[in-house]
């Protein structure tokens, strides 16, 4: 069979169809060319037609022509249309014009600069120039290093690298930065939230250096699709920049189709396993040889997803995994046999949702959904051949956020993507950034880094004998090396470092947790997830900031119960509506672990408990908080109020990570029956990260359409009382939870209709 | 976590004038002695001492220093050719080290303290360069660079990988541009060639075990920026004392490291330990000196006290013999150490070897192989390198038989 007819035969299996919550057909579209751009390096020309190339998609003829007139450009595309020759063939054309020319590339991860490499390599092949192109990272032998330093005319690295291993010692790298005329930052998307605020910092440093040497770069920057590609790369970059969001490459007919499993306990809202049901569907492809992928949500995941199919698929059907973890050349090994037609199938992580060429299949399911928009559409796009028809089909989990996209599938086809947020003044990040610039360069009196008040924080720095004022300047005057202690992926600089002991005799360190999350995430006995492998934790160390964990295989994990206190020390703005008000500021959160639960995988069962024993921790940030009108407290006795509230603030925290692209864990929830600050029944949502990173300013702009979705969700919840997919368990929340949360949001909703 | 607090505090109690402080003068400004240098970038705290040609600096007199310094001598120290552009040697060559304010480098780090040695008129001149805060170091710096356009030949400890980048990095963001050497004489590395048998080499433990010279009430390097950070905030040089002595005990023994160095490169010292000669063969060995290099493998085996190394000089030097077509020698040597001591395959291989290609005795070749065969057995390992000898043995022999079958 093939697309077509596969596609037919979907519609005829009723099976299948009675889970089918949205099937949106979206049409294709035939590709926009333009002739090559007249002043582009003969040389260059003559390479791109050797590769069949002589036309250009209209994007990226706008991109050089942007780049030409020294515009910093940011170019949005979907999967799979040509964007690295957005950027690629102006940095080329630049080192053809001039020699000493040099560009700098960053990636948010090693995988994707090697990817970038050999593609870059491919060109200049064809070239026969020597045109230096290296990767500069952690995995970069020393040997090679000096050299790169020098001489490299493009060099490929991480915005860790640049942080810890570049900047620092920029005097090494003279060359590079006198003659620095490109700066290319792809995977825009993936620099929001702490990570972004951070790369968005380091980038101020990268230009305080490049104006030291006197070069000021042009940035080019790609993104997957986004709301606001605009805003976050002009945040990132701290100028304004030229957006070009019209995709000129052509693209067929996709049919893109949500799935639910069916419910299999309706008390507790539990559904059949949506990792079942991805197998399911993928085996009926890959049966008739149609090029699939799968893509899921964990590492683990992959393996199991890959068994499952390898237990069940004809002889001569080839699949194969794709994750993290995976050796560099088989990776290579397996992208080559996608691009030959040598796999039929791939079950992979999100790793290959990101740039790595694999050519293009016929059908991509997404086991669970992918926790953003953006993310959906990368992995959905991997699918579909030239003017080829294709399908994806998105399978939805028993999880909140998967439900609630599933369930509202408008939602999802009509808003083009998610807006990606980053705070870059934050303070905690702020500051750290700030010791490391004056590290690199002392800074002069009345100098910015980013913010108006940057002596303010200079003379601070200065008190705490970090920094030293003489002469007009501020000088580094300590002996460590800030940019070691400072990581780039996460806000604190307090990290524990959690410590695998399943060997003994041998430790290895295999993740680390920021200070806050220690009490909820690696208490002793907790069960920590890494790589989809389970691992319990059997000592920590608080003082030393260590936690030694064992690899157990447990079908539990572990739920911390916060006893939280917030405290309100700032309010920025607020608004009053008829039922309710709303509120953004800061707070401080302390936090006190009392005691976990052993709750079961898909079913959420609460199978044993146990105590925690740890001190308090405390935290600045900023929150979002809502509070009711009196005549709730009048019409609703106290008990059912306070689970009223409980009820929905947990569906707010479970919806509103679609709205502010980031994580669930990102932002936390509390409640006040009677809050200390103005004695209302009061609902706060926080950043989970000291300062927070912008999260809850965002999400006080939209909160009316957060009550409304939320509104609509919970009517369409099939559960009886409550499940842990929208108010929360009936065990925590009480029976009434449901109905008393609908009644609220009727009734808040009510009151803000009229305007 | 309350950054912000912090800052609100900060500002509320901090709008008075931390000038007070700036403008306070130093502490103890004599000391030691020094003068305050001026130039158009500003200025500085420099101190110079002289010391006379026969000030004894552990092993040796200043004055020791001149004997034979020459093109080839320095060629023997640094073991590459070289070729020097102003006449004279002597007073061309500049000794530097540094003191810093971290030892993890980077652009952060600075050198605070830069000490210099060279000879003039027969005296040696020790003169230290003090930046006594930031502001400081642009005038240094300057003066600094003129210095360093003056000498051809740099001697330093270590100076390739730490002092000279830093001292580049600190001209570069001064906008200054490093002057070129002709040479530059890293004596770790001249160091490292003949004591890699110490437990370390750093220029203490040289000074300890080598050059023998004891420091009196010396300071721990690692406490030196914490020191200099202590300074800056308090003004008194009494602080400063210890580093500016420490910094001149490490140029003094550069050149006593310098003139040892070179005294037993050219052979005048014969006191040598049989590590040291045997380190020195493998000098000669590399500079293909292979007389010299036989002479004093031959030391090493004289001097040796434990067998290891009485071991490793015979097997270098009877390869030596060998090498020179002297078998009778290298035949004796093996013999030697097939008496003293029957543990090792070595001489027995070799034997086979001589005897099998050089005096067609097949018979006690095999003897030799069957020997060494029964010593790998006796002392069976299972490495790598242990199969890899028992293959080669096992081939030599079903050689031996095939041919003692012919003949």
């Amino acid at each position: 069979m093939n697309i077509e007819q596969m596609k037919n035969s979907l519609e005829n299996r009723p099976e299948f169809m009675n889970r089918v919550t949205a099937w949106k057909e979206l049409e294709g579209r035939t590709g926009e060319y333009v002739d090559l751009p007249h002043n582009l390096d003969k040389r260059l020309k003559n390479v791109l037609k050797k590769k069949k190339i002589d036309q250009l998609y209209s994007h990226q003829k706008k991109a050089y022509d942007y780049i030409m007139e020294k515009k910093d450009t940011v170019v949005v595309t979907p999967t799979a249309s040509g964007k690295t020759l957005c950027y690629n063939l102006p940095v080329l054309n630049s080192i053809l014009e001039d020699d000493s020319n040099r560009a700098l590339y960053l990636f948010p991860t090693k995988a994707l600069s090697q990817d970038q490499l050999s593609g870059l390599y491919e060109l200049i092949e064809e070239l026969s120039l020597n045109i230096k192109t290296h990767t500069y990272d952690g995995d970069t032998q020393v040997s090679a290093r000096k050299s790169i330093r020098q001489s490299g005319h493009i060099v490929i690295t991480n915005p860790d690298m640049l942080h810890v291993g570049i900047l620092p010692h920029h005097t090494k790298w003279i060359k590079l930065f006198e003659n620095l005329k490109y700066v290319v930052i792809d995977e825009v998307h993936s620099y929001r939230g702490v990570f972004g605020s951070h790369v968005a910092n380091v980038i101020r440093r990268l230009q305080r250096i490049c104006e030291f040497y006197g070069s000021d770069p042009l940035f080019i920057c790609a993104s997957a699709t986004i709301d606001n590609p605009g805003e976050l790369s002009s945040k990132l970059i701290g100028k304004d920049i030229e957006v070009i969001d019209e995709n000129g490459a052509p693209a067929g007919p996709r049919d893109f189709i949500f799935y639910n499993p069916p419910v299999v306990n309706k008390e507790l809202g539990i559904r059949r396993s949506y990792v079942l049901e991805s197998k399911k569907i993928a085996s009926i492809f890959l049966k008739n040889k149609i090029k699939t992928i799968v893509f899921t949500r964990s590492r683990l995941r992959t393996e199991i997803i890959l068994s499952y199919l390898r237990d069940d698929k004809p002889q001569d059907v080839n699949i194969r995994g794709y994750r993290g973890g995976y050796l560099p050349n088989e990776r290579r090994q397996i992208e080559k046999g996608l691009r030959e037609g040598k796999i039929h199938g791939v079950v992979s992580t999100n790793a290959l949702e990101l740039g790595v060429d694999i050519g293009q299949l016929d059908v991509s399911i997404l086991a669970g959904y992918p926790g953003t928009i953006a993310s959906s559409w990368q992995q959905a796009g991997r699918a579909g051949r030239g003017q080829r028809r294709s399908i994806s089909i998105m399978i939805a989990s028993s999880s909140a956020l998967d439900q609630y996209i599933v369930n509202n599938p408008e939602y999802f086809f009509e808003k083009p993507a998610e807006s990606a947020l980053i705070n870059p003044n934050n303070l905690m990040i702020l500051l750290s950034h700030i010791k490391c610039a004056a590290f690199e360069l002392p800074f002069e009196k009345g100098e910015k880094f980013g913010v108006e008040t940057t002596e303010k924080i200079l003379r601070y720095l200065e008190d705490n004998h970090v920094l030293r004022y003489k002469g007009g300047k501020w000088y580094w005057s300590a002996e460590r090396y800030p940019a070691e202690d400072i990581s780039l992926r996460s806000a604190s600089s307090e990290d524990f470092a959690v410590i695998d002991k399943t060997e003994t005799g041998s430790s290895r360190v295999i993740g680390r947790v920021d200070y806050f999350s220690v009490p909820t995430t690696i208490h002793k006995d907790a069960i920590y997830i890494h790589e989809g492998k389970q691992y319990q934790v059997k000592d920590l160390d608080y003082s030393g900031k260590k936690a030694y964990v064992k690899i157990v295989d447990v079908n539990f994990y572990t739920d911390a119960n916060l006893a939280v206190d917030l405290r309100v020390l700032d309010k920025f703005e607020s608004k009053k509506f008829d039922k309710r008000s709303a509120s953004h500021g800061e707070v401080v959160v302390s936090a006190q672990a009392t005691m976990y639960k052993k709750v079961k995988f898909n079913t959420h069962e609460n199978v044993g408990y146990g105590d925690i024993n740890l001190p308090e921790v405390e935290m600045h940030t900023t929150a979002w908080w809502m509070s009711l009108a009196e005549e709730f407290e009048e019409k609703i006795n106290k008990k059912t109020l306070e689970n009223a509230l409980l009820g929905l603030s947990n569906l707010l925290v479970n919806i509103a990570p679609i709205y502010l692209m980031c994580d669930p864990g990102d932002i936390h929830s509390t409640i006040q029956i009677r809050s200390p600050f103005n004695g209302r029944p009061t609902i706060f949502i926080y950043d989970s990260y000291p300062g927070g990173v912008g999260l809850s300013e965002k999400l006080y702009r939209i909160d009316h359409k957060l009550l409304k979705s939320a509104y609509s969700y919970l009517q369409k919840c099939p559960c009886e009382g409550g499940c842990p997919a929208c108010v929360g368990p009936i065990n925590e929340v009480g029976l009434k939870a449901k109905e008393k949360t609908l009644y609220l949001l009727r009734e808040v909703l009510k009151g803000e209709s009229e305007r | 976590m309350n950054l912000r607090d912090k800052l609100k505090r900060y500002e509320k109690n901090n709008k008075s004038s931390p000038s007070m402080k700036e403008n306070r003068d130093y502490l103890n400004k004599k000391i030691f002695p020094n003068t305050i240098i001026k130039n158009e970038q500003g200025k500085y705290l420099k101190t110079q001492k002289i010391y006379s040609k026969d000030y004894q600096h552990g092993l040796y007199e200043m004055n020791k220093f001149f004997e034979e310094l020459n093109v080839y001598s320095l060629k023997q120290i640094t073991n590459t050719d070289t070729q020097m552009k102003k006449e004279g040697i002597k007073d061309n060559i500049l000794f530097i080290d540094t003191e810093t304010t971290g030892l993890m480098g980077g652009t952060g780090t600075v050198a605070f303290l830069i000490g210099v040695g060279y000879f003039k008129d027969n005296d040696f001149f020790i003169e230290q360069y003090l930046m006594r805060d930031y502001d400081e170091e642009n005038a240094m710096l300057n003066d600094i660079k003129k210095l360093l356009l003056s000498f051809d030949i740099i001697v330093s400890f270590n100076g390739k990988s730490f002092d000279l980048p830093l001292i580049q990095t600190r001209l570069i963001l001064n906008r200054l541009k490093m002057p070129d050497f002709n040479l530059h004489v890293d004596l770790l590395h001249s160091a490292r060639r003949i004591w890699s048998f110490l437990d370390s080499c750093s220029l203490k433990s040289l000074e300890n075990n080598v050059l023998n010279f004891k420091r009196i009430d010396d300071i721990e390097g690692y406490l030196i920026p914490s020191i200099f950070f202590r300074f800056i905030e308090v003004k008194d040089l009494e602080l400063l004392k210890p580093v500016l002595e420490h910094n001149s005990y490490d140029i003094l023994s550069l050149v006593t490291l310098f003139t040892h160095l070179k005294e037993i490169h050219l052979g005048k010292h014969k006191k040598l330990n049989s590590h040291e000669f045997f380190h020195m063969g493998r000098i000669k060995e590399k500079q293909k000196e292979f007389e010299n290099c036989i002479k004093y493998l031959k030391k090493a085996v004289e001097t040796a006290q434990e067998n290891d190394i009485k071991y490793r000089a015979y097997k270098k030097l009877s390869w030596q013999y060998k090498r020179i077509n002297q078998y009778e020698k290298a035949v004796e040597i093996w013999q030697k150490m097939i008496k003293e001591r029957g543990a090792v395959i070595f001489p027995y291989v070799e034997m086979a070897k001589y005897l099998e290609h050089k005096q067609k005795d097949y018979k006690k070749a095999l003897y030799y192989t069957e020997e060494a065969e029964k010593l790998l057995d006796k002392n069976k390992m299972n490495t790598k390198n242990h199969k890899c000898n028992a293959e080669k043995i096992e081939h030599r022999r079903s050689r031996l038989l095939k041919r003692l079958e012919r003949s």
